[in-house]
């Protein structure tokens, strides 16, 4: 796994524990893609509005 | 976007922290050697990509352990292979719960029922025990309820 998509998966991962109030370790597929979309997309609007 | 992220994989730390817990399991004489805790991330790996989940952090194998290493049921022989089962039990019934429980409550509820209505049978556990108590989960029956019929 590379440098940039290391970090983006730590950023999801930080997000899963906030979904997840820090009481479940893991999330479905279904939820982790939602959430890797949802980072993607902030970056998209900050390099736009950058 | 490629889903290879996915398959979320912390390697070392992952395996120091799971050897490292033999220092709370090692009272009940119960230790994990190298090879064990390597095949029981890879069982891991496996029972996630079967059952569609993606694990951030230590993972839930440590507090599988602190749950269960005071058991009945549990001995130095039947050790890894009960700890690969019942991850396998915990990442079934975390999607057949639709993620109602937290963590601490399935394995929690797990335990119970390995104790006082399976005495260790992991089949009944999964196939019959659990089953019942996920289908409740599902209709609405608050989780207390569960643990205070457990304990009868």
């Amino acid at each position: 796994m590379d440098e940039q998509m290391d970090a983006l998966v730590k950023i999801v991962g930080k997000l899963a524990g906030k979904y997840t109030a820090g009481e479940s370790t893991s999330v479905t597929y279904e939820k982790a893609e939602q959430l890797m979309e949802a980072v993607l997309y902030c970056i998209r609007e900050a390099e736009e509005t950058g | 976007m490629d889903k290879g992220w996915m398959m979320v994989s912390e390697g070392k730390e992952q395996l120091s922290n799971l050897i490292a817990s033999n220092w709370i399991s090692e009272r009940f004489g119960l230790t994990l050697s190298k090879q064990d805790a390597e095949l029981i991330l890879e069982e891991r790996k496996n029972v996630l990509r079967e059952q569609r989940r993606v694990e951030f952090g230590e993972g839930i194998i440590p507090k599988i352990i602190y749950e269960f290493y005071d058991s009945d049921y549990i001995d130095q022989d039947n050790y890894r292979d009960t700890l690969i089962r019942l991850q396998e039990i915990f990442y079934l019934y975390k999607n057949e719960t639709r993620d109602r429980l937290t963590d601490e409550e399935l394995l929690h509820l797990m335990k119970e029922q390995f104790e006082y209505q399976c005495f260790g049978d992991l089949d009944e556990l999964a196939d019959t025990y659990l089953m019942q108590a996920a289908g409740a989960i599902r209709a609405g029956v608050p989780y207390d309820r569960l643990i205070q019929r457990s304990d009868i």
